[in-house]
C-alpha cells in the first residue's frame, strides 16, 4: 500500500507552494514599480542633459571637442 | 509590463490561500456565452421623476431616423415614477419601446436594461437630455465589434447649445479617429452619454450596484481593464445634448456625503480594478481618474478643515500601491517637514521621520535629497507617511553628511524649489546635518515660521566623544548669521558645520525634540547656563514613534523558523561599539547550557557577520540572513519569541549613553518578548526599571545574568 500523505500535509504543501509564488510575484512587482520609477528617473536625467547641452559654454566646449577629433 | 499577470495572479493566490484555509471557495469564472443578439441599438432610459421631460424624451426617441426594426427604448422606471409612467402610457408612440421595474437606483436600472437588451449595440440616455435624430442612424454605420463608440457631446443650459464647445466634446474632436491610447479620451471615458458601446461587454460587466452616483467612470475603467476594446471616434454627425439644470450634482454645493463619502466608494472601487492591472497605459488611465474623484474631496476639505482626521480615518484602509493621497492634500498643508534622507530611500532616521508624520497626521510637504547613491530605494516606505503628504521636493544633489559643496548645493536646490513663505511650520530632523542647515536657511528668509528641531543622534560629538569638524560658513556669512543670534552665544558661533547644525537650532528654533534625555543633557552640557536654560525650555523628550500594529502584517515574511526551538531575533548591523562579540557570548552560552535555542541575525553584511560569528560550533546556534526591508522586518519581529536589543558601549568614552535604539520602538509594537542588553545608566537600563511585562534585561556581556534568562527562556 503506498504511503499517501494526509490532508493537513497536503495543505501545508499547498500553502507553501502559494506563498513562495506570491513572494517571486510580490518581487516581479516591485521590480516592475522600481522600473516604472526609474524609467521617470531617466526622463528627467534627459531632460536634464538637454537642458547642459543647450547651456552656451557647455555647447561651445562640445563644438571644440568635435572639431579637434576632427 | 510583461505577459504574466502579476497582480491578477497575486489576486487569486489571495483567494486560494482563503480557500485551503477557511473552506470560503473562490467565485468560480464561468465561459460567458452571450446569448443571440440583433443588428441595431438598444438605448437605456432610467427613470425616476423626470416627468417633466417625458413628452421631450418621447419626441427625440420617435424622431430618430433609424429604421424602427433597428433599434428599441427600454424604459426603467424605478423609485419615484408614477406620474411619468402615467404621461409615457398616455403618448402617441410609434416606435419600439419595452417597459421594464426595477428598485430604486440609476444603477439597477441600467442593469435591468442591459439585462433585457436584444441588439447588438447599447446606448444610454438619461431622461432629461436628448439626441440629435440622426443619432442612432448615423452611430450604427460606425459600430463595430469590440469598439466603444464616441458621438458628439454638446451642452445646453437655459436652451441654448455651446454647439460642442465643452471640455469634453473638444477631447474627442482632437483625437484621432482611433485613438493610440485610452488617455487621448480619457474625459469622454468617465461619463455614459454620447456614445455607443457592444452590448456583449455590458452583459460581462454591468455598473456597480452600490454606488449612488460615479458609476460610469467605475464601469469603463472595467471595461477598458477587462476588454481592451477599441475607441472610435464617430466623424458623423450625432449629436448627444446634456441639458444642464440648476441644483444638478456637478453645481451643488460640497457636502460631506457627496464629495468624500461617495468619492471615496467610487475610489475602493477603482482601486480593485488597478490591484489586478499591469498595463502602464490602462494604469495610467486609473490613476487619473483616481486623483479627478480625490479631487472632489480635496475641494471639500479646502473648505471644512475640521473634518481632516474623519476624512483620514474613511481612506485609512485605501493605502495600496497607490492611491492619490497627494491629490486630497492639494494646497492644504501648512508644515513643511525638512529631512536630508526620506523614503523611498530606506534609511533609519528617514523611516522615524516617515512615523512622526504618520503619527502627527497633519497634511505637510516633506523636502529631501535624492540619496539613490548611498541608500536603497524601497518603494513600499512610502505607505507610512503619503496619506499626510501633497508634494515631495525631491533634491538631486549629491548626497554627502559633511561635505560643504554638496551640502551647500542641496540648500540652493531646494529653496529654489520650495515656496519657503507659504509654511507656519517646519520641522526638521537630524541624522544628517543638511536637514537643520536647510531648516535655519528657511527660518532666516521666513522668521515667523515656527521651527522644531528633533535630534536624532549627537552632531557634534561621534559616538567615540570626538569633535567632528567640517568647515562651512565663510566669515561673510557668519557676520550674518551673528545678527541673528543674541550676542551672549556669539563665542559659540563658528564655520563648523556639526557645531552650527547643533547651536542654530538650540538658539533658534521654537521647540527642540530629543529621543532621550541622555542625549539632550549630552548635547546641552558643553554650553553655559544660560544656553542649556533656553533649549531646554523648550525640549520635549519623545522617544520613537510605534506604529499601529495593522503596519506589523502589511507584507508577508518569508523567513523559516524552527518551531520546535526557542527564536531570537537580532536585527542589525555590527560596528566597533556594537560588536558581534555581544552575540557570540549569548551563543557560546546556548551552545555550552544545552538550550534548544537559535539566534537569527539580520545584517546587511552576511558574509562579514558569519565569517565573524560561524567559529564551527556555533553553526546551530547562529543563523545568519540578508538584512530585510522594513515591513518584512516589522512582519517577522512577531513571529520570535524573543527580540535581542543591545546598547552601543560608550562607557569607555562618554559619561553617559545618548543613544536610544530606534528599533526598541519597532519591537514594542510587534507584542513579542525583548531582551534587552544595557549599559548601566542607559535609556535601555531605565526601560527595563519600567516593570513592563514583556521585557526581560540584563547588562551587557553579564555571562550569569544570561545564563539565568537562558534557562527561564520560554516559547511565545
Amino acid at each position: 500500500m503506498t504511503n499517501h500523505p494526509d490532508y493537513e500535509t497536503l495543505k501545508d504543501i499547498s500553502l507553501k507552494s502559494l506563498r513562495n509564488e506570491a513572494r517571486v510575484l510580490n518581487e516581479l512587482k516591485i521590480v516592475d514599480q522600481e522600473m516604472s520609477a526609474l524609467r521617470n528617473e531617466n526622463a528627467r536625467l534627459k531632460r536634464e542633459l538637454r537642458k547642459y547641452k543647450t547651456f552656451l559654454p557647455i555647447k561651445a566646449a562640445l563644438k571644440v571637442r568635435k572639431m579637434l577629433k576632427k | 509590463m510583461t505577459e504574466i499577470k502579476i497582480r491578477k495572479r497575486l489576486q487569486e493566490i489571495e483567494q486560494l490561500e482563503r480557500y485551503i484555509q477557511t473552506g470560503i471557495r473562490p467565485e468560480e469564472k464561468h465561459e460567458f456565452s452571450c446569448r443571440p443578439l440583433d443588428h441595431g441599438i438598444t438605448v437605456i432610459v432610467p427613470i425616476h421623476r423626470g416627468e417633466a421631460y417625458m413628452e421631450q424624451l418621447i419626441e427625440t426617441l420617435e424622431a430618430q431616423t433609424l429604421d424602427a426594426d433597428q433599434f428599441e427604448t427600454i424604459i426603467i422606471f424605478n423609485g419615484d415614477y408614477e406620474k411619468s409612467e402615467a404621461l409615457f402610457h398616455s403618448a402617441e408612440k410609434k416606435k419600439k419601446y419595452i417597459v421594464q421595474y426595477s428598485e430604486k437606483g440609476v444603477c439597477r436600472a441600467r442593469n435591468t436594461g442591459i439585462n433585457e437588451a436584444s441588439f447588438l449595440y447599447t446606448a444610454f440616455l438619461d431622461v432629461d437630455d436628448t439626441l440629435s435624430p440622426d443619432y442612432l442612424e448615423h452611430s450604427l454605420e460606425a459600430c463595430e465589434e469590440n469598439t466603444i463608440l464616441l458621438n458628439q457631446f454638446h451642452e445646453v443650459k437655459g436652451g441654448k447649445s455651446d454647439d460642442g464647445s465643452n471640455h469634453i466634446n473638444k477631447e474627442r474632436a482632437d483625437a484621432d479617429e482611433y485613438p493610440d491610447n485610452y488617455y487621448q479620451v480619457v474625459k469622454n471615458l468617465s461619463m455614459n452619454g454620447a456614445k455607443v458601446i457592444p452590448t456583449k461587454l455590458l452583459l460581462q460587466t454591468r455598473f456597480e450596484e452600490s454606488l449612488n452616483n460615479g458609476e460610469d467612470v467605475v464601469l469603463y475603467m472595467a471595461l477598458v481593464s477587462e476588454f481592451k476594446p477599441i475607441v472610435r471616434i464617430n466623424r458623423n454627425e450625432a449629436v448627444y445634448h446634456r441639458h444642464l439644470i440648476d441644483g444638478s450634482l456637478s453645481r451643488s454645493k460640497p457636502t460631506y456625503q457627496f464629495n468624500v463619502t461617495d468619492r471615496v466608494n467610487v475610489l475602493s472601487r477603482l482601486q480593485n480594478i488597478l490591484k489586478t492591472e499591469d498595463d502602464e497605459e490602462i494604469r495610467t488611465l486609473i490613476i487619473d481618474r483616481m486623483r479627478a474623484q480625490a479631487g472632489f474631496i480635496n475641494r471639500y476639505l479646502k473648505k471644512n478643515m475640521e473634518d481632516y482626521d474623519k476624512v483620514q480615518r474613511d481612506i485609512e484602509n485605501l493605502s495600496d500601491e497607490y492611491f492619490p493621497y497627494d491629490r486630497i492634500n492639494e494646497d492644504l498643508p501648512k508644515r513643511l517637514y525638512v529631512s536630508y534622507c526620506f523614503p523611498p530611500y530606506a534609511d533609519t532616521s528617514g523611516i522615524v521621520l516617515a512615523k512622526r508624520i504618520a503619527g502627527d497626521k497633519v497634511p505637510c510637504d516633506v523636502v529631501h535629497n535624492n540619496m539613490y547613491d548611498v541608500r536603497s530605494l524601497d518603494l513600499s516606505l512610502t505607505r507610512l507617511a503619503e496619506p499626510y503628504i501633497h508634494q515631495k521636493f525631491e533634491v538631486n544633489a549629491t548626497s554627502s553628511f559633511s561635505n560643504r559643496n554638496h551640502i551647500e548645493i542641496f540648500i540652493k536646490a531646494a529653496l529654489k524649489k520650495l515656496n519657503a513663505g507659504k509654511y507656519k511650520e517646519i520641522y526638521s530632523r537630524a541624522m544628517w546635518p543638511a536637514s537643520h542647515m536647510l531648516a535655519f536657511e528657511i527660518y532666516r528668509r521666513n522668521s515667523s515660521v515656527r521651527w522644531i528641531a528633533e535630534f536624532s543622534d549627537p552632531l557634534f560629538r561621534d559616538i567615540k566623544n570626538d569633535k567632528r569638524e567640517t568647515a562651512f560658513y565663510s566669515k561673510k556669512e557668519l557676520k550674518k548669521i551673528r545678527k541673528l543670534i543674541p550676542e551672549q552665544f556669539h563665542g559659540y558661533m563658528d564655520d563648523n558645520l556639526f557645531n552650527m547644525a547643533e547651536l542654530l537650532p538650540f538658539i533658534l528654533a521654537d521647540e527642540l525634540v530629543f529621543t532621550n534625555h541622555h542625549q539632550m543633557t549630552s548635547m546641552l552640557e558643553r554650553f553655559d547656563d544660560d544656553l542649556q536654560a533656553l533649549a531646554k525650555e523648550k525640549a520635549t523628550i519623545s522617544r520613537h514613534p510605534t506604529l499601529s500594529r495593522a503596519y506589523y502584517n502589511y507584507e508577508r515574511h518569508h523567513v523559516e523558523l524552527d518551531e520546535n526551538k526557542i527564536n531570537l531575533g537580532y536585527f542589525g548591523n555590527f560596528y566597533e561599539t556594537r560588536g558581534a562579540e555581544d552575540i557570540k557570548t549569548i551563543a557560546m552560552l546556548i551552545r555550552k547550557e544545552g538550550i534548544d535555542a537559535v539566534i537569527h541575525v539580520f545584517t546587511t553584511n552576511v558574509r562579514q557577520v558569519q565569517s565573524e560569528l560561524y567559529s564551527g560550533v556555533l553553526k546551530d546556534v547562529i543563523n545568519v540572513h540578508p538584512y530585510l526591508k522594513y515591513f518584512e522586518f516589522l512582519n517577522v519581529t512577531q513571529d520570535f519569541d524573543y527580540l535581542l536589543l543591545n546598547d552601543a558601549h560608550t562607557r569607555m568614552y562618554k559619561p553617559r549613553n545618548p543613544y536610544l535604539p530606534s528599533k526598541y520602538a519597532d519591537y514594542i509594537g510587534s507584542g513579542s518578548r525583548i531582551w534587552l542588553h544595557y549599559e548601566a545608566g542607559s535609556v535601555l537600563h531605565e526601560i527595563s526599571l519600567e516593570g513592563h511585562e514583556n521585557i526581560i534585561a540584563n547588562p551587557l556581556n553579564d555571562e550569569a545574568a544570561i545564563r539565568d534568562h537562558l534557562h527561564k527562556l520560554t516559547k511565545k
